[in-house]
């Protein structure tokens, strides 16, 4: 834990107000942006995001977060990848095996305004309806790997694959992704 | 474009990636390593939904201060396993302890030792709890130990008498070796006893002196 972040501990563990708008601020798109493409619902995705915060201020009041002297983003992250993973296998408990592409519920809508209708903004967006009309199981896998930065090892444990299994989805969504998204950035 | 790369070399290559081999040997592996880096790129900034901030901040407050009005016992449950393991030893220990302390002992006895000049001296706590517990005790050598039991008998220990008083029995005394004056509170019902290793001597209510020599004496 670096020295910014032990000073936002102490102060979050004295209850200053400023230390949880601090955190809030530095990671809560860190924390969406993970569980919205792992979940595909804005509305889950920002449950998620809050829950891990009030994870957070738990484990600081117990005063068990400084002894193990993690990093702030790594709990946090850590924190909603595990309830977003919950959420998906209670989901496919519930509904049955869900393979099927994000459907966004609630108001999500691209952060864009038409005036910024750039080409990268395009591509961009070509992006997320690839990663959209992805298989939910190979989207999971690209997701925690290449925005989470995951293990095979990790992710395979996590969700009850063999290692094999998790480079072949990898590979698999990241040449689907490629191969949509190709074109456009040559052109 | 790699478009037409077959899956298995594509397969190949990815895995590549992974181990960080990014160096292409030809012009198709280095186009498609830089199609790679620009995906992995552009999904590190993807889009996220905007949190309402002042709302979940207002959470944490509130799920601090709710930390501090919850029962104690609740917070220590929530602790590390270890604090936890701890916790129900210290419990564990402390209602043996109770157990122990209000057992079937001679609670009212009085313990007092008197040196050769006749000073008083209170005796240790762990040389009172072993004597109110049943446990043999030595009188020291430089004095003598006076037992008052619950029914104001009195006996008193000559010094290096080793004794002990039974605590589930009001007058019985256990002598292993030394001396002790007894004065027995009369009661017809309930003799005082007075065990050694020889025999026993019960009375109903008396002064007697009992001595208990060691072998070679």
């Amino acid at each position: 834990m670096n020295d910014d972040q032990a000073e936002i501990v102490q102060r979050m563990t004295a209850g200053c107000d400023d230390a949880f708008n601090a955190v809030v601020a530095q990671y809560s798109r860190d924390l969406t942006r993970l569980a919205y493409w792992l979940l595909g619902d804005r509305d889950e995705a920002l449950d998620v995001a809050q829950e891990a915060f009030l994870k957070l201020v738990r484990r600081i009041r117990e005063g068990r977060f400084a002894k193990e002297n993690g990093s702030l983003k790594a709990f946090l992250l850590t924190c909603a990848r595990n309830e977003c993973l919950d959420r998906l296998r209670r989901r496919k408990t519930h509904r049955g095996a869900e393979r099927g592409a994000i459907r966004p519920r609630g108001e999500w809508q691209s952060q864009r305004t038409p005036a910024l209708e750039t080409e990268e903004n395009r591509l961009q967006e070509r992006l997320e309806t690839a990663l959209r009309e992805l298989p939910e199981e190979q989207r999971v896998v690209f997701i925690l790997y290449e925005l989470n930065n995951e293990s095979y090892s990790n992710i395979a444990s996590s969700l009850g694959l063999s290692e094999d299994q998790v480079r072949m989805r990898l590979h698999r969504a990241r040449r689907t992704l490629r191969q949509r998204l190709e074109p456009y950035w040559s052109r | 474009m790699n478009a037409e790369l077959p899956e298995k070399r594509e397969t190949e290559l990815s895995e590549r990636y992974n181990r960080g081999e990014r160096e292409g040997a030809n012009r198709e592996e280095q186009n498609l390593f830089a199609a790679y880096d620009r995906l992995r790129e552009e999904t590190r900034s993807l889009p996220a939904p905007e949190i309402d901030r002042p709302r979940v901040v207002d959470a944490m407050r509130r799920e601090f201060r709710a930390a501090y009005s919850r029962p104690r016992l609740h917070t220590l449950w929530a602790m590390a396993p270890r604090v936890r393991a701890a916790a129900a030893i210290l419990v564990i220990g402390a209602a043996l302890l109770l157990a122990f302390l209000l057992g079937p002992v001679p609670a009212a006895m009085e313990i007092r030792f008197e040196d050769a000049n006749a000073t008083v001296a209170a005796p240790s706590w762990i040389w009172r709890l072993r004597a109110q517990f049943g446990m043999p005790v030595r009188v020291p050598s430089d004095g003598t130990a006076t037992f008052t039991l619950p029914d104001d008998s009195v006996v008193i220990g000559q010094p290096r008498t080793v004794i002990a008083f039974s605590p589930g029995e009001r007058r019985h005394v256990f002598l292993a070796s030394g001396e002790v004056t007894v004065y027995a509170t009369p009661n017809p019902h309930a003799p005082l006893t007075v065990s050694t290793p020889l025999g026993d001597a019960r009375v109903i209510g008396t002064v007697f002196h009992v001595r208990v020599l060691a072998s070679n004496q």
